[in-house]
């Protein structure tokens, strides 16, 4: 691959992200995409980057700063990650995630966190690989019924 | 590295080691190479390769269900069986490569 770069996605991504989500959960999600995009604009302290080669979005990642979550400081948050399957062992993902991060540095934020399926032992290995380890804080649930 | 710099150096026993290694190489994880400077390399990819995948070979983590138990403890069981969930998959996670990393960590 040329030409790679990492910037802000655009909504003429979308159509390519929204692909790359599909290649990985099976579900395509567009109007939800749409949805994430508004959501974490950089003007509402969000992060919507891109990994763009040769002009096609390979990944994304997208996260934000959560203030004052569980009673502590600022923590920066990975949304969600996704790589292009083809993409994949190139370090397009540990390069998203570290334009991320370097992000929240710039915003002050001195802790990264994330939160994914005890059974996605694929994506928690990547975190892990990039230095990631358990967070102290348990996720509980109950059914509604 | 042979059995013999291995038991030596985390101070166990080169009998029970011999056969864990034994177990590690039959698994396809080790690969043993006799002779002057032999011993034993890792085989598989060290990326790939989870804590899980060793630790398989030798126990089963994981609460068994028991039918018929009283309800105290199959509250119990419940409980122990949330704690394996997540051993289960910290473990499933955490390759060779990563442990590397951890190591050189915590040589810092």
């Amino acid at each position: 691959m040329h030409l790679k770069k990492i910037r802000p996605a655009r909504a003429g991504d979308l159509a390519q992200v929204v692909a790359i989500d599909a290649a990985i959960t099976g579900v395509r999600k567009a109007r939800y995409w749409a949805g994430v995009r508004r959501r974490y604009q950089r003007r509402y302290g969000g992060d919507f980057l891109v990994w763009e080669a040769d002009g096609k979005v390979q990944g994304y990642i997208v996260g934000e700063v959560r203030d004052w979550e569980f009673g502590e400081p600022p923590v920066g948050w990975v949304f969600g990650i996704g790589v292009r399957p083809g993409a994949r062992l190139g370090g397009v993902g540990a390069a998203l995630l570290a334009a991320l991060c370097a992000s929240f540095r710039k915003r002050r934020v001195a802790t990264v966190r994330t939160l994914l399926p005890r059974d996605n032992a694929l994506v928690l290995a990547f975190f892990r690989s990039q230095g990631m380890m358990a967070a102290p804080v348990i996720p509980l649930e109950k059914a509604l019924d | 590295m042979s059995a013999a710099e291995i038991a030596a150096k985390y101070e166990v026993s080169s009998h029970h080691l011999a056969k864990v290694l034994n177990r590690l190489a039959r698994a396809g994880l080790l690969r043993a190479s006799r002779g002057a400077g032999g011993g034993y390399r890792l085989a598989g990819n060290a990326r790939r390769v989870t804590l899980m995948d060793v630790i398989a070979l030798f126990e089963d983590i994981g609460t068994p269900r028991r039918r018929g138990a009283p309800p105290e403890e199959l509250a119990l069981d419940q409980v122990l069986e949330e704690i394996d969930a997540t051993a289960r998959a910290t473990f499933r996670s955490i390759t060779l490569d990563t442990l590397r990393k951890l190591v050189a960590r915590a040589k810092r």
